[in-house]
């Protein structure tokens, strides 16, 4: 308006010094504080909850008819926001417009609106649509490793999946965005679920076993509060690991597991067979137990204050300490907040003084966290026991340990495992969770992720299982399975997709996988197709009969293992013949019908194109035959469970 | 996270700054700690550059910007959309600035002086013209409407629109004030 001649206001568009880093920081933490206070405020008056902006608005009003200016840049830019945002993601999403590594939601939109990933999409579609007909062409589908992400809902496979009648509902993905928004910011890796493979191209399949619970203890808390998990936070075999199983158990530490097969019919596919392969960790009585040096690594964040998260960790910790020996040394750790050593390394015997370290942590604090993990790590060092070394990081998803890099962190990690100190993720509370994060720390650190969601759930992780969370009977163990194609056409590993290998990986002693702890059971189920029955066509030029397997034998079953410690992996062979199969599913035992019921409510759950035709009457009944004795109450729960998500996601829809 | 910052910015919707400080918004008033953190994070360089031109020297400026983050962490769960949320951090820095300078008058003075002999360390970056430094404390003497007006018009680079909303007044009245602050230094410039 008056802008005329060179302007000596216009000068005044310099920019001030910066601030001193260490009074910025100062301000920040002050106001995480005063957040973290008003929001604890909030919630014990939600009603009032608008008070304070309207107050300091109100200052303002003195300079009159703000509020009908003040319209204006917010109404325009909500409009903006409205038709940009959409565009713009659209925009994204379909054109690969940046490398950076997209987040899960993205990663998993765009294997959906962009198969071109595929090398031959129309082959390998067919392929990974087990159930509906024969796949549009006979040609061999590329042998590509797992993790190669595939369409899970390409235009040729609409196709046959309607030809199918009411089968499998068309990827719930929809429905399930719309009928329960996420209530969180919860971050999941995405994963496609295992494809079907014809034993006679790719007969030897490879993974690293999966203790892991977390997924389980986070799809049921979900359940309970009435949303659906998104499909990604459902990994199938953390389901089935989740639940004890009656395995017999191995005479000696030297051998500390042995495989149980069992073969049963798949309950939701007449044509199939079940291969299931169980194992059960040796106890070692408590006298062989070494000293254990554990520490606690504690994020102390604002974020950490509400009841479910410190308070939460405070008493389960409580748990733990009673679990221990006298000969166990305690360190705890905090980490964000007030950061630093909370209690020097401390003999589990003196109860009182620990309790007395963990009662005095509290969440927020004026200090920023900063080499949390490294003081953890040295702590574990200098105290170094001949049993377990291990640091237990408890948080609700605030990795904020002094490595900022998760990668770094990662190879930090790894590199700490090298030297015997492991790791495990103990997650808690809900919206904030990193489970991706917490998943990728507990693998590379030989630990276990577990996710504590209530009182319970810590009884389950740091009593009855302390054994399997803390004392480690076997290290790096793997499972190659090589199908006979003269007897199994196809087949189908349900879950444990995070966890692929390579068939080379198998004999690598280098190559990492997970662990198995005192008492731990570990489930892999195989979906096996017989010989005859199979969905693929044969080939019609391809070699007539190129497999010589033996006609009695299905599979060979080949586990390796370390010993704690050790570096060079053991071996365990065993054929697996007929003579364990079992025509009916009921007489295959309890364990068999429950971890098939679990199987297909994770499937079902998951809105899975394999089994989701069992209709939740079909699972809640099989995991009733199924339940057994059922000790801890876990299966009459999962019941429970399985009542929910029939309410929540319908069958058929 | 921090990768849906990246994945959002690499997206090229204009503007994406703000609709991801909106999500951060949105978040820490659902009591997301973490979000908020980051927001605030985001914010404070912004607050602390206004507060410096607002008062002039950089420890009053790190006083106001500490206060005004904790009162934006106090006060977001009542923020209530119905303006920007950059124009309520703006509103929330002018009051504060202003009740500062009402509440020590003497103790600004105090550090103004300070300021001025003992040279601190941001003093040679900004003294770049003895006319400048000048202008800077001719402009602070203004009435506050005068003088907020052109700060958030010239020292801020906002349209006369955005400074209205800011301050609470018509458009063609920022312009007013500005115009008057050029009456009132005319003598000095």
């Amino acid at each position: 308006m008056t802008d005329h001649r060179p302007d000596p206001f216009q000068s005044l568009g310099q920019t001030p010094p910066p601030p001193r880093p260490d009074a910025r920081l100062k301000a920040l933490a002050a106001a995480r504080e005063a957040f973290a206070e008003a929001d604890a405020k909030k919630t014990e008056t939600a009603a009032k909850g608008s008070f304070g902006g309207r107050r300091l608005t109100s200052i303002i009003s003195k300079l009159k008819g703000f509020s009908i200016m003040d319209m204006r840049i917010p109404v325009g830019t909500a409009a903006i926001a409205l038709l940009v945002l959409p565009l713009g993601y659209q925009l994204y999403s379909t054109t690969a417009m940046t490398s950076v590594p997209p987040t899960a939601e993205t990663r998993s939109r765009q294997v959906e609106q962009a198969p071109l990933v595929e090398p031959a999409p129309m082959a390998e579609s067919g392929a990974a649509l087990k159930q509906p007909a024969p796949p549009p062409s006979p040609m061999p589908a590329p042998a590509l490793s797992d993790q190669v992400a595939m369409p899970s809902a390409p235009a040729g496979g609409m196709l046959t999946r309607q030809s199918m009648a009411e089968l499998a509902p068309p990827t719930s993905y929809d429905l399930e965005s719309n009928l329960a928004p996420e209530p969180s910011g919860d971050e999941f890796t995405s994963f496609e679920e295992q494809r079907l493979k014809i034993a006679a191209e790719e007969p030897v399949s490879t993974f690293s076993i999966d203790v892991d619970t977390a997924s389980y203890s986070y799809v049921r808390r979900m359940l309970v509060d009435g949303y659906v998990p998104e499909r990604n936070a459902v990994r199938i075999e953390e389901l089935i690991n989740y639940f004890p199983y009656d395995y017999p158990a191995a005479p000696s530490a030297a051998v500390p597991f042995e495989p149980t097969l069992n073969i049963f019919p798949t309950p939701w596919n007449e044509a199939t067979q079940i291969l299931s392969i169980g194992i059960a960790g040796y106890v070692p009585p408590a006298e062989e137990i070494a000293p254990s040096n554990l520490v606690f690594l504690i994020d102390s964040s604002g974020s950490m204050e509400s009841h479910d998260k410190l308070p939460l960790l405070k008493r389960s910790f409580a748990l733990l300490l009673d679990q221990l020996s006298d000969d166990d040394t305690i360190s705890i750790v905090a980490y964000a907040g007030s950061a630093g050593i909370v209690l020097e390394p401390t003999a589990a015997s003196e109860r009182a003084k620990i309790l007395a370290a963990l009662d005095q942590l509290s969440a927020g604090g004026s200090t920023a966290g900063a080499d949390g993990i490294e003081l953890a790590y040295r702590l574990a060092e200098e105290n170094r026991a001949a049993g377990t070394n291990r640091i237990l990081l408890a948080t609700d998803g605030d990795f904020n340990v002094g490595i900022d890099d998760p990668e770094a962190l990662k190879d930090f990690i790894a590199g700490k495992r090298q030297s015997g100190i492991s790791l495990s993720v103990l997650g808690f509370g809900q919206g904030n969770l990193d489970d991706a994060t917490m998943q990728s720390l507990a693998q590379n650190g030989n630990g276990n992720a577990s996710y504590i969601a209530n009182f319970s759930e810590a009884r389950k992780v740091l009593v009855e299982e302390v054994g399997g969370t803390l004392h480690t009977i076997a290290q790096d163990v793997k499972i190659q399975v090589e199908f006979n194609p003269a007897v199994v056409s196809e087949y189908r590993l349900i879950g444990y997709e995070t966890r692929h290998l390579n068939r080379e990986d198998f004999n690598n002693d280098a190559v990492d996988a997970g662990d198995v702890g005192a008492g731990h059971t570990v489930t892999a189920l195989y979906e096996i197709t017989p010989v005859g029955s199979g969905q693929v066509d044969p080939l019609r030029y391809g070699t007539a009969e190129a497999n010589s397997g033996d006609g009695d034998e299905i599979a060979f079953l080949k586990m390796r293992y370390k010993l704690p410690g050790e570096s060079v992996s053991q071996l365990i062979e065993q054929p697996v013949t007929a003579d364990i199969s079992h025509d009916d599913i009921a007489l295959a035992g309890p364990d068999a019908q429950f971890a098939a019921a679990v199987a297909a409510f994770g499937q079902k759950l998951k809105g899975s194109v394999y089994g989701s035709t069992m209709s939740w009457d079909e699972i809640r009944a099989l995991a009733q035959a199924g339940r057994g004795e059922d000790q801890g109450g876990y299966r009459a729960e999962f019941i429970r469970l399985v009542d929910h998500a029939a309410m929540l996601k319908r069958d058929g829809e | 996270m921090q990768a849906n910052l990246v994945g959002l910015t690499a997206a090229s919707i204009p503007d994406p700054p703000v609709t991801f400080t909106e999500a951060l918004v949105r978040r820490a008033q659902n009591g997301d700690g973490e979000a908020f953190a980051e927001l605030i994070e985001e914010q404070y360089d912004r607050i602390y550059r206004t507060a410096w031109r607002w008062c002039g020297n950089g420890h009053d400026a790190e006083d106001i910007a500490q206060d005004v983050c904790v009162r934006i962490g106090q006060a977001i769960h009542g923020f209530d959309g119905r303006s920007a949320f950059s124009s309520w951090v703006y509103r929330i820095t002018l009051n504060m600035v202003r009740d500062w300078q009402r509440a020590g008058q003497r103790r600004s003075a105090h550090a103004d002086a300070y300021a001025e002999i003992v040279p601190t360390a941001e003093a040679p970056a900004q003294e770049d013209a003895a006319t400048g430094s000048q202008l800077w404390s001719a402009v602070r003497s203004l009435p506050d409407k005068q003088r907020d007006a052109v700060l958030l018009v010239y020292a801020e680079g906002l349209s006369h629109a955005e400074a209205a909303a800011i301050m609470g007044i018509k458009e063609p009245t920022v312009s007013f004030h500005v115009h008057e602050a050029r009456k009132t230094l005319r003598g000095l410039l």
